[in-house]
């Protein structure tokens, strides 16, 4: 019945909540840009609530910016570059929960933004500096490491960048 | 909730990571950091990324050492390599050089990870058997071109081969134990390809060649733009793919002497697209957000929008002695062509090399 009742609203409306309990109302349309949601409506499990229980509160409203940004008709490409390059400037932290929400929700486009954010944070560092910007610790052997080092010299050779930047 | 721990990331997202590193030294540091990143690009291989080029350098000295130039990090490595000593280098888009030593020894090579695979001898194919030729200048000037279909970790890959004055070709696949002839050349071949499974061939009297990668001869383009052009002294072409399309790249040469000694420089190149299914062609005078590498290399493009790094509308080459030999007084004819004011700029300054058969080479560094 339910169900039923909600395909002849013309706009449909979707409620996700977050692991910590928070429910946020969104259009149907915008929401299936994730391939999870998009499938679960497909199998008719969207009558009701869906809990997204590996999502936070902080992550979900992020995602959800993203993507009503992603589906809106009224912004153009550049207006969409910009707000990109502004939404992945952000903690490390931040991208990391963004990177696996997006992972769980199948999201490809936030995804791959979350990728190239990280790519670039990488990009010309040593892996001192990228252990301390993404807060990992070694567990080679110092003879693994040594290893490494020998295998491919040339990749660990001349100026790097040594900022947290 | 999910691991909020950088080193308990999926292998395919860590993967997915490094695919968006444009330079082979990131990837390699990434996966310096730690185990599982190292497991996320040792996985994953890096079979999905594409890293920019790198120059290599000609042979210098008679030690095992060349230097790789990125010209996008203006970086210089020396990297020492078994099996390229004394041995004649073609590249191909797929981070692996076709090496050819004085002994008629032929061999794959990926210069990163020294793997090298043996290739039957050229010298044997059946379309050589009156070969009168010594293994020295087999290596210097009977082989033009060779290049590869695809990674040897492919079942794709086939090899191709352009020999003899560029007037014969032939192919093999990694274990063959002979090269297989192609059949239809009717002319001095300037410059080949792999693309989609065929086999492209352009030759000097106007006509591209198509074959498959059985050796099957597909079918013959008329491509004929003018050639007439003052004080033109040379013209080569190559192929190349761009976004699934093929185009021919002319490259015109002029006479530069200032004494006696004959020079030929690299003065602009004129940039046709080949419609192939209509057997059409038209000049273009862009290429818009791409960029064409041209030399001994399996020619390539690469698009600017994905690699920000790299100069768009652009054609960079290096010396391949366009088909002559001459007297390279003033260095290696290696630069930047820019499609939009005509302006050539330096690659990287170049001594010419002793080892006359070494010669400045692209590639795409790769460790699968």
């Amino acid at each position: 019945m339910a169900e039923a009742a909600s395909s002849t609203i013309e706009k449909n409306n979707l409620t996700l909540k977050s692991s910590y309990g928070d429910e946020f109302v969104l259009e149907e349309s915008i929401a299936i840009q994730s391939v999870t949601i998009k499938n679960m409506v497909e199998d008719g499990c969207s009558s009701s609530v869906i809990p997204l229980s590996k999502v936070d509160t902080g992550t979900l409203i992020k995602v959800i910016e993203y993507m009503k940004m992603h589906s809106s008709t009224s912004s153009n490409e550049e207006e969409i570059q910009n707000f990109d390059k502004e939404f992945v400037r952000i903690s490390i932290k931040t991208i990391l929960n963004i990177l696996e929400a997006a992972n769980f929700l199948d999201i490809r486009s936030l995804l791959d933004l979350c990728a190239e954010a990280v790519a670039n944070r990488i990009k010309n560092k040593t892996p001192e500096v990228v252990r301390k910007i993404f807060n990992i610790t070694s567990d080679f052997t110092p003879e693994e490491e040594a290893e490494i080092r020998n295998e491919t010299p040339w990749a660990f050779e001349g100026d790097l960048d040594h900022s947290l930047d | 909730m999910l691991t909020a721990d950088w080193s308990k990331l999926p292998v395919d997202l860590l993967g997915l990571i490094a695919s968006r590193l444009h330079f082979v030294e990131d990837w390699v540091r990434f996966g310096g950091v730690c185990k599982s990143w190292r497991t996320g690009i040792l996985q994953n291989g890096n079979s999905l990324c594409s890293f920019l080029p790198w120059l290599m350098l000609p042979q210098r000295t008679h030690e095992s050492s060349r230097t790789f130039y990125s010209p996008f990090k203006c970086k210089s490595y020396d990297i020492c390599l078994s099996g390229v000593l004394d041995k004649r280098c073609w590249g191909s888009s797929h981070g692996w050089l076709v090496t050819l030593g004085a002994n008629f020894d032929m061999h794959l090579l990926n210069p990163l990870s020294g793997v090298q695979i043996l290739l039957p001898p050229l010298n044997k194919c059946q379309n050589l058997n009156t070969l009168i030729c010594t293994g020295k200048s087999f290596r210097d000037s009977f082989v033009s071109k060779v290049i590869l279909s695809a990674s040897p970790s492919s079942s794709d890959c086939v090899i191709f081969a352009l020999y003899s004055d560029n007037w014969k070709m032939a192919f093999a696949k990694p274990g063959d134990v002979a090269w297989t002839p192609l059949s239809s050349i009717r002319g001095h071949v300037d410059d080949a390809i792999c693309h989609d499974g065929k086999f492209y061939a352009i030759d000097t009297f106007g006509e591209v060649l198509i074959w498959d990668f059985a050796g099957f001869f597909l079918k013959k383009i008329a491509f004929t733009p003018s050639r007439d052009m003052d004080n033109l002294v040379y013209v080569t072409t190559y192929l190349v793919e761009l976004e699934g399309q093929i185009y021919a790249v002319m490259r015109l040469l002029f006479d530069t002497r200032i004494t006696d000694t004959p020079c030929l420089s690299t003065w602009s190149f004129k940039i046709y697209k080949l419609d192939v299914y209509n057997e059409k062609w038209e000049e273009v005078k862009s290429l818009g957000d791409w960029s064409i590498f041209v030399g001994s290399n399996h020619s390539f493009s690469i698009s600017c929008c994905a690699y920000p790094e790299c100069e768009s509308n652009c054609i960079f080459f290096t010396d391949d002695f366009s088909g002559v030999y001459y007297n390279a007084v003033h260095g290696y004819d290696m630069g930047t062509y820019n499609i939009q004011n005509g302006g050539i700029q330096p690659l990287i300054q170049e001594n010419v090399s002793a080892f006359a058969f070494s010669q400045p080479l692209w590639i795409i560094p790769s460790l699968s």
